[in-house]
């Protein structure tokens, strides 16, 4: 290993770069001029930008917003356009990775489809307006709303909002009278969060040392595409493969292989919803066999005494053996267990992530390096997220607005119509709703409900920050700006509030005084330079120097003694470890395993053009999503790759081509979401379909979160084909010698 | 004046010495370790916006016409429950001895002064000889001059060529960017250039750092150290084609003591 290379250096040693209390410059390419003036003509220039020179490239630092891990990235920009995204070297959460969706978010700003200025619906029609005619409607029916009731008639529904942003909508419905802000992701871990907030009081999402760990044993947590910060656990996976100590062994649980699971060295496939009872029936093993001996080690024999391995078999699938061999090798190792994806959406999620921090906790594998480690909160951002479920928000504006008790939504990047199941009743709810905003960057589902569509700013054309949610381990917070002139008669969110709030006036005016939000960034961080970087000359030097970098951190911060006993408590009022599901076994015979697409995650890039021509890591098709099913599912139905099945659940029914998987559990289908957009753009728009629209809007009792992997399903084949492409050749090496010299065995 | 085809062939001929490269500054090469390597596909991506690689539609896939200078090939071993996926990574092996070389009638690849296999696009004619002799089939043809819809085009890089219909492309090992470092070396005192400081594209932001890339004609290199790992094979070896592709085969560790 060539540990002097740069290749190291710019992975590794970026906690040196983070020095304590101060800036953290970035090793990666930096410019002196940051601050750009947005409203800078095209080229050619009379008199061309401090930065702007033909031929040499310009690169800016700032914020990916293609998931919610919030990779720091560098951006070259050439003769004012962007040319090319990079992880950002010294940003210790990519380190210099990036992913797919990362490198293809440059199309954010560049898309053919996006809207180009806001747009007011008349006469059931969309018309493009002026932004001056846009505020002024709005002040006017805001002052109404608040002139009747003011206050909590007003509801902000972000997809996306972090950090100060996130703060500057609590501040405006706050003067409004109002704390109606619903941050919402069908990927949101809040179970994670909820149960590390009964396990240990932790309000932070702790760090889990995947690089280091001598064994990993994962409930169906997708780290390496779409799992709290998958650039950043993906470098750690790498590191404890072929790291500089012994190399990890990987096990993954799931009922439906995934990408993380065709990584591990062995594929444990369970029944759905079943890990709860596996991770408690392995917590009982381990306290049979003595591993743990602390002073509370009764409380816990008493909490799991009825989950032996013998009584996990019948709900696991798994045999006795196999899961004392797991709880020896767990012990042995000692493990580092996580947990994630659809077993931390059934009905028992969060009883299923609780026995996984008490697995951890029994073999002593927290605050221990390649064990579970505790996190600073994050310095800055939304709190909720620990302490309410982003689903119950949902369905409390559906309630309200039911009741006649919202008078203005504002959707904010977040396209609900698409990404929460239709049985929830939302989009009957937002049409009652009088007033409705739309601020997407380009039409989707949502828009269609929306009095008006206000065409956002690319992230790449945005001031933001943000202070990552799942940590690296000591007190961070990242900025963005923007890295090219508007390209179109957009706004970025926090731009809109504030003019809009001056616009209202008053003492709305004065509780948001900022000229923009920009401005209102400088004042936050002012904050932070006061209270924590103070060694720094003025705060022109530590903005600037961190707009440089990308990125500033308090490496020597004291986190605090983390709290290492688990509270007893954690595993009371959980409900059983049985999954509960929608839809009788009868009826329907198959569980529905939904799964993010490891291409388009959630479907909220699936406009990208690059994402659609990327072939899926597993089954190598473009351009469409598919339903799979085990080869045995298959010759019973009658039907093979590319035929058409209907897919019915008690919430409605889809059709898809079947795509016979050979790594599925027999009772499991399993679609990615992320397709099946009627209206999302070119690229997108008519593509496959969404399981969304068949999920029972079902939820997990102890959390309100969304239970999406708990409704049944029945299969129907239809007799239709659908071609689609894949990019796969023949899918077994054949004793070529591709996969090595000695794979030439199994073919 | 002697016959430019004849002293073009010669020229080419003195090229096709195996190895000839190595008597000069740089041989490139990578290294690419599959037991890091998740097949998420981050590099493919990143080799589409470094290259200016066409967005070219549902149907050209269909036909087989993509054009992925990069692309991760998957195979399955076994059947349920103990069913395996195994990833890897498909690019052109810049080999030393390389058939599509050899095929050329006129000379548009070859293999450069620092070993790499070099596509000429204005001298192609379009026979696609070589994309029939190549056996990892790494070679792309324009079918048809790739257009993008506006304003998509802003984004393309303008280090590197946009091709049109006819003629044949793939992986360059990012040449551009070797240059670009090569040429900022030579301007700061012509200092030799340090192992890491080239990266292409895929390299760069690979999250697992699963591939490498170097320089083999260093010993010191990252790349040539990896060379002589126990894991260490060249894809399809046996052909003789001499690639500059390391792999590091999987680990598959033995199952015994685990349940």
């Amino acid at each position: 290993m060539s540990e002097d290379s740069i290749n190291r250096v710019k992975r590794r040693d970026f906690l040196k770069l983070v020095g304590a209390g101060s800036v953290g410059v970035g090793a990666g390419a930096v410019v002196s001029q940051v601050s750009r003036n947005p409203t800078e003509l095209l080229i050619p220039y009379p008199v061309p930008p401090e930065e702007y020179m033909p031929g040499v490239d310009t690169w800016y630092n700032t914020l990916c917003q293609g998931c919610s891990a919030r990779c720091g990235v560098s951006v070259r920009v050439r003769e004012g356009r962007v040319k090319k995204i990079e992880g950002n070297p010294s940003h210790p959460v990519s380190r210099g990775g990036l992913c797919a969706r990362g490198q293809a978010g440059v199309h954010t700003l560049y898309h053919p489809d996006r809207l180009t200025g806001p747009m007011k619906r008349l006469d059931g029609k969309l018309t493009q307006v002026s932004w001056d005619l846009v505020l002024s409607h709005l002040a006017h029916e805001f002052r109404q709303v608040l002139a009747t009731e003011r206050g909590p008639g007003v509801a902000i529904v972000t997809g996306s909002a972090r950090g100060h942003l996130h703060q500057l909508m609590q501040e405006f419905l706050r003067t409004l009278g109002s704390s109606r802000l619903i941050t919402y992701r069908i990927d949101a871990q809040h179970n994670l969060h909820a149960a590390n907030l009964r396990s240990f009081g932790a309000r932070a999402t702790p760090y889990y040392d995947i690089a280091n760990t001598p064994y990993l044993l994962s409930f169906g947590a997708d780290f390496l595409t779409g799992w709290l910060s998958p650039v950043h656990y993906s470098q750690a996976f790498g590191d404890m493969r072929q790291g500089d100590g012994p190399r990890g062994y990987f096990v993954q649980v799931e009922p439906r292989m995934s990408l993380a699971a065709a990584n591990a060295d062995r594929w444990l496939a369970t029944r759905p919803g079943s890990e709860a009872w596996l991770a408690l029936a392995i917590c009982h093993q381990l306290l049979e066999d003595g591993v743990y001996d602390g002073p509370d080690r009764n409380q816990w024999v008493e909490r799991v005494a009825d989950y032996s391995p013998a009584r996990a078999v019948e709900p696991t699938g798994l045999g006795a053996d196999q899961i004392v061999q797991l709880a020896h090798d767990f012990a042995a190792g000692p493990g580092l267990a996580i947990i994630g994806g659809g077993a931390l959406h059934g009905t028992n999620g969060l009883l299923a992530a609780t026995a996984v921090n008490l697995m951890n906790y029994l073999v002593g594998s927290f605050d221990r390096p390649g064990g579970v480690l505790a996190n600073s909160p994050p310095l800055f951002g939304p709190e909720a997220a620990y302490s309410e479920s982003p689903y119950a928000g949902l369905r409390e504006i559906v309630e309200a607005a039911r009741q006649g008790r919202l008078e203005a939504v504002i959707l904010h990047d977040v396209n609900p119509l698409y990404s929460a199941p239709p049985e929830l009743g939302l989009r009957e709810a937002l049409e009652s709703v009088p007033l409705v905003i739309s601020m997407s960057e380009l039409l989707d589902e949502s828009s269609e409900v929306a009095r008006f569509v206000l065409p956002l700013d690319s992230y790449l054309e945005a001031w933001g920050d943000d202070s990552p949610e799942s940590g690296v381990g000591f007190p961070t917070a990242s900025l963005a700006q923007p890295v090219a002139r508007r390209i179109h008669n957009t706004k970025s969110a926090g731009d809109f509030l504030i003019e809009l709030a001056h616009r209202l006036g008053d003492d709305i005016e004065e509780a948001l005084p900022w000229r923009d939000f920009q401005d209102f960034l400088k004042a936050r961080w002012d904050e932070i330079y006061r209270t924590r970087a103070g060694s720094l000359e003025g705060f022109d030097a530590f903005w600037t120097a961190t707009l440089q970098a990308g990125v500033w951190g308090e490496r020597s911060a004291a986190l605090g003694a983390p709290n290492t006993v688990m509270i007893p408590a954690a595993l009371d009022d959980l409900g059983h470890p049985d999954p509960q599901f929608s839809g009788r076994r009868a009826e329907y015979p198959y569980t529905l395993h939904p799964y993010l697409s490891p291409v388009f995650h959630d479907g909220r890039w699936a406009h990208l053009p690059w994402l659609q021509e990327l072939p899926d890591p597993i089954s190598g098709v473009v351009y469409t999503n598919w339903i799979e099913i085990h080869p045995q599912t298959a010759e019973l139905l009658g039907v093979r790759t590319r035929d058409v099945v209907e897919i019915s659940s008690p919430a409605g029914s889809i059709k898809l081509p079947v795509l016979v998987y050979p790594a599925i559990h027999p009772d499991v289908v399993a679609i990615p979401m992320g397709q099946g957009h009627h209206r999302y753009g070119r690229y997108a728009s008519g593509r496959g379909a969404n399981p969304i629209e068949i999920i029972a809007s079902r939820i997990d009792e102890d959390s309100g979160d969304l239970a999406w992997a708990a409704t049944r399903v029945q299969l129907k084949p239809t007799g239709e084909r659908i071609d689609f492409v894949t990019t796969s050749g023949n899918p077994r090496p054949l004793g070529r010698q591709i996969l090595g010299p000695a794979d030439g065995g199994h073919g | 004046m002697e016959n430019p085809h004849k002293s073009l062939k010669a020229k080419w001929e003195e090229n096709r010495r195996p190895g000839y490269y190595q008597e000069y500054e740089n041989h490139w090469g990578m290294v690419i370790d599959l037991d890091r390597c998740t097949g998420c596909g981050a590099c493919v991506t990143a080799c589409q916006a470094e290259n200016n690689l066409p967005i070219v539609g549902e149907e050209n896939f269909r036909e087989g016409r993509e054009m992925k200078w990069l692309r991760i090939e998957r195979y399955w071993e076994g059947e349920y429950p103990d069913v395996k996926l195994r990833f890897i990574p498909m690019l052109c092996q810049h080999c030393d001895q390389a058939p599509c070389e050899t095929v050329c009638p006129v000379y548009a690849t070859y293999h450069n002064q620092d070993g790499l296999n070099i596509q000429t696009y204005n001298r192609c004619i379009g026979t696609r000889s070589c994309a029939v002799y190549c056996p990892y089939e790494v070679r792309y043809f324009n079918w048809e001059t790739h257009v993008w819809d506006e304003p998509l085009e802003q984004q393309l890089n303008p280090d590197v060529t946009v091709r049109e219909k006819g003629v044949m492309e793939k992986c360059t090992f990012c040449v551009q960017r070797i240059r670009k470092v090569k040429d900022r070396a030579r301007d700061e005192d012509n200092r030799p250039l340090l192992d890491g400081e080239v990266q292409p594209a895929c390299v760069q932001s690979c999250p697992t750092e699963a591939l490498t890339f170097g320089d083999f004609n260093d010993p010191e290199s990252a790349v040539s150290k990896k060379k002589h790992n126990d894991r260490a094979y060249k894809v399809l070896e046996d052909l003789n084609t001499s690639p500059s592709i390391v792999y590091l085969s999987r680990v598959e560790p033995e199952d015994e003591s685990h349940g």
